[in-house]
């Protein structure tokens, strides 16, 4: 079990992180979910003991991560892949770590077998693909047979085949009732993974609650028009509905939301604006996501083809 | 999946007996010495130090041999054997690259990330880099050793029957030994502790290029600049220095300006290596990494 209560992590200026508090359970995989810059390998970093937070604890089991002689045993972690010396092979890198926590030799060669590296076990880390070096990554987390693992973005660089085996491995570490934290900024890789979501924009908490819950949200469904005159049928639709969101993208395109297809069509047809198409999307995860983060999204891109 | 193949609360009830156990010493030197011995650019560095060291002593034993009969008789009580084994320049020059070797090994784990999975595997931050230390200064030790051994001993081959006055068991020799072996691992420690504190490479190299060069060679000339004995007590506190005096066999008044005292010397090495130890158990406590 991991806890994180209320907290804070502030460089100079910058709140990266601002009183989160939120408790990730055994059993299960949650999926720890934020865009780029949210805060999220800051929270884990200062529940690995590796950032001091400005204010606020976290505890893994109880106890702050520091407090551990031997960490391996007790949370194996994956925060990035390059976090590693290139010179040594991938069984020396292993060997290293096993030996600091009093492992046995021969934990070096199951996880490697278990990832899938015992091949290329002898060959310098510095000729790994990224996807080889997050395998690597991942089997030095279990090496110590942890009952809580923390895994930071460990699907950059995996190929189909290796995602699947993340995420079935993801899945069977929390079926043997370990505690499975998983970051990413990708809605989409945890659709399949996790079972618990907690999501954070801004260094703040934006949702805590089984997937489940999350997807139901994700109901706000929007409507594509495509109208030759797009602005004459926004004012239409604003004039019948000042809280909705209208926005013309383009010449030929409003995006709407807060309206049914059908209400749009019947506006239109009473005030007598030309439409060519009236497209209903349903909401994904993905969008559901998007929407949250909005507002809190650091490195945006510049708004294409106005407002 | 829903089969347990190993039960959680015995999972979490064996990690609460086991937290309060501390990381063994013998297993964390173990795993820093399979560390330290895992890089080849280790040993590139220190074969190119030793054989450099034993050029060193060639070139210098050589040119005194050469000299010798036109070394007029009271002179020939004057020369000082250790600097020609260890000519102090490139001594010196020798002990900044065996300081790096010790920076290095901090230096990289900042470099490429690796402080945070060796810091992910064992937290406690003050044992990890304790055990660095115990591998840096076994591992030069025995550097030393065989510098000294192998220096000493192409000394007396090129000294050959012309000077005859040295040997092995020379009165003072032992002091000349134990302090060249042990300024190796004390640089290393050095190197490993502002490595600590640096964590850049190329500043790193720098700062050990100040501190084991620049400082002992240069510092008193600024006494005779401006004309005070401040620099002159700095450089004295220098290992440098002391190692200079401690190699001494003949008048300590061979050697050209201020030096500190057997015993200051002795206090100096030791006080050199304390400090080091101290920022290396105490300063990574502090930051994030």
């Amino acid at each position: 079990m991991i806890e994180i209560d209320q907290l804070t992590k502030r460089y100079r200026k910058v709140l990266a992180v601002d009183q989160l508090t939120f408790t990730v359970r055994p059993g299960q995989v949650t999926g720890f979910l934020g865009p780029n810059g949210s805060g999220k390998s800051t929270t884990l970093r200062m529940v690995l003991g590796l950032a001091r937070p400005t204010g606020g604890a976290a505890t893994i089991g109880g106890l702050p991560f520091q407090q551990y002689g031997t960490g391996l045993r007790h949370v194996g972690a994956l925060l990035d892949a390059g976090d590693l010396h290139k010179g040594r092979t991938a069984q020396t890198h292993l060997a290293g770590l096993a030996r600091s926590n009093g492992l046995p030799r021969r934990r070096v060669r199951e996880v490697l077998e278990q990832v899938g590296l015992a091949e290329v076990a002898g060959r310098r880390i510095g000729g790994f693909s990224l996807g080889m070096r997050q395998r690597l990554g991942i089997a030095g987390a279990v090496l110590g047979d942890p009952p809580v693992l923390i895994f930071d973005e460990p699907i950059n660089g995996l190929d189909p085949e290796g995602i699947r085996w993340a995420r079935e491995l993801f899945r069977g570490l929390a079926a043997e009732g370990r505690t499975v934290l998983v970051s990413s900024h990708i809605m989409s890789e945890m659709e399949n993974t996790a079972d618990h979501l907690v999501v954070i924009g801004g260094g703040r908490l934006i949702a805590d609650e089984p997937l489940a819950e999350f997807a139901a949200r994700a109901t706000t469904a929007r409507v594509i028009v495509r109208a030759p005159d797009p602005a004459a049928l926004a004012a239409v639709l604003r004039e019948a509905e000042p809280a909705a969101d209208v926005v013309v993208d383009g010449a030929e395109a409003l995006t709407v939301t807060g309206f049914s297809a059908v209400r749009i069509n019947e506006l239109a047809f009473g005030h007598r604006v030309r439409v060519y198409e009236v497209t209903a999307r349903g909401g994904s995860l993905e969008e559901a996501f998007m929407d949250m983060t909005a507002g809190s999204v650091q490195f945006r891109t510049a708004d294409i083809g106005g407002a | 999946m829903s089969s347990s193949t190993m039960s959680p609360n015995e999972a979490a009830v064996e990690g609460s007996r086991a937290q309060a156990t501390a990381p063994r010493w013998r297993d964390l030197v173990a795993a820093e010495w399979l560390k330290f011995r895992s890089l080849r650019s280790t040993f590139v560095v220190l074969a190119g130090a030793i054989g450099a060291a034993f050029f060193l002593s060639y070139g210098s034993a050589k040119q005194s041999a050469a000299g010798w009969p036109g070394v007029g008789g009271w002179m020939r009580q004057g020369i000082e054997p250790a600097h020609d084994a260890f000519f102090p320049p490139g001594f010196y020059a020798v002990m900044i690259v065996i300081s790096t070797v010790g920076a290095q090994t901090i230096v990289s784990e900042y470099a490429s990330g690796l402080i945070r999975t060796t810091l992910i595997a064992v937290p406690r931050r003050g044992r990890v880099m304790l055990a660095k230390a115990a591998v840096v200064a076994g591992a030069l030790t025995v550097v030393g050793a065989i510098v000294t051994a192998g220096c000493w001993q192409i000394t007396l081959t090129e000294y050959s029957n012309r000077i005859t006055l040295y040997g092995w068991t020379t009165p003072g020799m032992p002091r000349v030994f134990v302090a060249t072996v042990i300024m190796f691992p004390l640089v290393g420690l050095i190197g490993l502790a502002i490595g600590m504190l640096v964590r850049h490479t190329a500043v790193t190299i720098f700062a050990l290029l100040v501190s084991f060069w620049v400082m002992p060679v240069g510092i008193s000339s600024v006494d005779d600049i401006l004309g005070t004995h401040i620099f002159t007590h700095v450089a004295n506190v220098l290992p440098e220095n002391a190692w200079l005096l401690l190699t001494t066999v003949g008048s300590p008044n061979n050697i050209v300006g201020g030096h500190p005292s057997i015993t200051g010397a002795w206090i100096s090495y030791t006080a050199w290596a304390l400090a080091a130890i101290a920022v290396i158990a105490f300063a990574p406590r502090l930051r994030d990494v």
